[in-house]
C-alpha cells in the first residue's frame, strides 16, 4: 500500500507542476496517466517521463521523438480525454516497426527492451474522437528504479 | 462582270468588315453593348486581367487578416487559458481600438457577448472563442483596400497549429453616424444584440459541437462555411431572410435577383428536390483555409438563397444532439446529413427552401387569363392572311 502510495505521489510529481494552468480536458488526461502509472507499478513499472501532449481530431496522428536507454524494459501508453474512444500508438525506429497497439481502446501500450540507447519515433493516431478535437498524452514508463533523468524528447 | 453585282459584292465585304471590327478583339464586345451605346450602366464582364487582379487581393485580403487575427489572439491567450482552466464559460472579448469606447460601452458588448453565449446554450467548450470587437467610426480613405479588414463578421478556425481556439472578428460599422455605443450611457438595442449574436456565427458552432469530422469538414471548408455563418436559435421570420436576399416576390426586382443564382438553386427554388440535394451537397470550389468571412459579393450569390442559416434552421429541427452527431460523424456527408434529418437531404432541402422563398414556377408561365386573349388573336391573324391570299389568288 505505501508502495502503492509512493508511486502516485511520483507520478503526481511530474505531471501535476502544470496543473494550475490545465484546462478540465489535461487534467483527465492528467488523471489517466496517474491511473496507468498505478496499474503499471504493480509491475515494476516508474514514470519515466511524458513523451509528448496535445491535441488532434479524429484520423489525425501525431509524431514524438524519445531516447531510451539501454538494458530496461520500457512501456509507452498512450491516454486521452474521456471523449476519446480510440487511440492508437506504435514505436519505430529507422523505419522499421517494433511495437504497435491499434485497435484496442483508448490506452494503448507498446513495449521495448533496446539493446543499446535508440532513438525511437512515435506515432499516435486519433481514431475515434466523439467531440473534436481530443487531448492526449504519451508517457514512459521503465522498469526498475526510477531514473533521476526524463528520456529526453 | 456587271456593275450591279460589283456594287453587290462591295456591300457585302463592308458589311463583314463592319461585323468584324464590332465583334473581334481586342474589343470582344458587340459594338451596341459597349457602353456609349448604353441607356443604363451596367455591369461589364471583367477581363482576365482583371480577374487575375482580384484574385491576387483576395489572397492578400486572406493573408493580412489571418496575420492580424494570430496578433489578436496571441494578445488574448492568456485570458483564453485562464478562462479555460477556471472552466469560465463564455468568449474572450477583445477590442482592437480599447480606446474608441467607453469602459460602459465595453462592460455592454462584454454582457451581450455573454449573454448570447448562454442563449446559445453553450457553456465551457473545448474550443475556446474569442471574439475581436472592432467598432469603426470613419469610413476608411482611399476606398477598399486589400489590407483593410472586413466588413462583415470573419472568422479564424481552429487549424493544426491551434485545434482548441476559434477567433470571431465582429466590426461594428458607424462610418460617422451615431450608434448605440458611442452615446455616454449605452443601452443594449435589438439590432446591436443580432449583431454581437450573429458575431459568434460559425465559431458558435465550433464551441457548442467541437472540430467537425474529417470528411464533411473538407466538404464545409471548401464551401466557405456558408451554411454555418448564422448561429442557431434566434428566431429570424422569414420575410426578413427573404428581404436580405432580395427575394421579395411582390418586389419588381424579384426575378432578377432569382436569376442571379446558379441553375441549381433556382431549380431548388422551383421545388426539384433533386437539384436541392446537388445544390446541397455540391463541393465548393473555396480555398483550403481557416479563414471564413460572411462578406457578400455583390456579383455572387451564395450556392442556395438563405444558405447562411441552413444549419442554423437544421439545428432548431433535428434539435443539437442530432445534429452534434452529424457534425462529428466519420461518415460521407450525404450519408451523415441524410441520417441526421431522418430523410433525403433533397427533400428536406426543398421543404426549408420553400420557407425562405416561395416555390416559383419555371418555364413559360402565361396566365390563364391571357391564354383565350392570345388564342384569339392568333386564329384572327390566321383568318386575316388566308382570307387575303384568297383574295390574290390568280384563277
Amino acid at each position: 500500500m505505501n508502495v502503492r502510495c509512493c508511486a502516485l505521489v511520483i507520478t503526481c510529481s511530474s505531471v501535476c507542476p502544470t496543473l494550475a494552468a490545465q484546462s478540465r480536458w489535461d487534467r483527465q488526461v492528467d488523471a489517466r496517466i496517474t491511473q496507468a502509472g498505478a496499474t503499471l507499478q504493480g509491475r515494476a513499472y516508474r514514470l519515466a517521463g511524458l513523451a509528448g501532449r496535445g491535441t488532434l481530431n479524429t484520423g489525425e496522428s501525431a509524431t514524438f521523438s524519445i531516447t531510451l536507454p539501454a538494458g530496461a524494459e520500457s512501456a509507452l501508453t498512450g491516454v486521452c480525454d474521456d471523449d476519446c474512444a480510440d487511440l492508437e500508438l506504435s514505436l519505430s525506429t529507422n523505419g522499421y516497426d517494433i511495437d504497435a497497439a491499434r485497435g484496442g481502446g483508448n490506452a494503448p501500450i507498446v513495449r521495448v527492451t533496446p539493446a543499446a540507447p535508440t532513438t525511437y519515433t512515435i506515432t499516435v493516431r486519433m481514431a475515434s474522437c466523439r467531440v473534436n478535437p481530443c487531448w492526449f498524452a504519451v508517457a514512459a514508463f521503465r522498469q526498475g528504479p526510477t531514473s533521476p533523468h526524463p528520456p529526453s524528447r | 462582270m456587271a456593275r450591279q453585282l460589283r456594287w453587290w459584292i462591295v456591300t457585302s465585304v463592308g458589311a463583314c468588315l463592319v461585323i468584324a471590327i464590332a465583334y473581334l478583339p481586342p474589343r470582344p464586345m458587340p459594338l451596341l453593348g459597349q457602353r456609349f451605346f448604353r441607356v443604363f450602366q451596367t455591369f461589364e464582364p471583367p477581363t482576365p486581367y482583371r480577374l487575375r487582379v482580384q484574385e491576387l487581393a483576395r489572397r492578400y485580403r486572406i493573408t493580412s487578416f489571418e496575420l492580424r487575427m494570430r496578433e489578436y489572439g496571441e494578445a488574448m491567450r492568456p485570458e483564453l487559458e485562464r478562462r479555460r482552466a477556471l472552466e469560465l464559460p463564455g468568449p474572450t472579448v477583445y477590442f482592437a481600438d480599447p480606446g474608441s469606447l467607453s469602459d460602459s460601452a465595453r462592460s455592454l458588448v462584454r454582457t451581450m457577448l455573454g449573454t448570447a453565449w448562454s442563449q446559445l446554450g453553450l457553456r465551457t467548450s473545448k474550443i475556446s472563442v474569442g471574439v475581436v470587437v472592432d467598432v469603426v467610426f470613419d469610413r476608411p480613405p482611399g476606398g477598399e483596400s486589400p489590407g483593410h479588414m472586413p466588413a462583415a463578421n470573419a472568422f479564424l478556425l481552429p487549424d493544426s497549429t491551434n485545434r482548441a481556439t476559434c477567433l470571431a472578428y465582429v466590426p461594428i460599422i458607424y462610418w460617422g453616424r451615431p450608434g448605440v455605443l458611442t452615446q455616454a450611457h449605452p443601452a443594449p438595442s435589438r439590432e446591436l444584440t443580432e449583431l454581437l449574436r450573429n458575431g459568434l456565427g460559425t465559431c458558435g458552432y465550433f464551441a457548442a459541437f467541437g472540430a467537425p469530422g474529417h470528411d464533411i469538414g473538407r466538404w464545409l471548408e471548401s464551401r466557405h462555411y456558408e451554411f454555418a455563418l448564422d448561429p442557431w436559435g434566434l428566431v429570424v421570420p422569414p420575410e426578413s431572410t427573404r428581404a436580405g436576399s432580395l427575394l421579395d416576390e411582390d418586389k419588381p426586382w424579384f426575378w432578377s435577383f432569382v436569376y442571379r443564382y446558379q441553375p441549381g438553386a433556382v431549380e431548388c427554388m422551383a421545388g426539384h428536390a433533386d437539384a436541392c440535394r446537388r445544390t446541397a451537397l455540391a463541393r465548393g470550389n473555396g480555398d483550403l483555409v481557416p479563414v471564413v468571412s460572411a462578406e457578400r459579393q455583390w456579383s455572387k450569390p451564395p450556392s442556395l438563397a438563405g444558405a447562411d442559416r441552413y444549419f442554423a434552421d437544421l439545428v432548431a429541427d433535428i434539435r443539437p444532439e442530432r445534429f452534434s452527431r452529424f457534425w462529428n460523424s466519420e461518415l460521407p456527408v450525404d450519408t451523415a446529413l441524410a441520417m441526421a434529418m431522418r430523410m433525403p437531404v433533397g427533400e428536406w432541402t426543398r421543404r426549408w427552401q420553400a420557407t425562405i422563398v416561395p416555390p416559383i414556377r419555371l418555364g413559360p408561365a402565361a396566365p390563364f387569363s391571357a391564354t383565350p386573349l392570345a388564342t384569339l388573336l392568333g386564329v384572327a391573324a390566321v383568318v386575316l392572311v388566308m382570307r387575303t391570299a384568297t383574295r390574290r389568288q390568280v384563277r
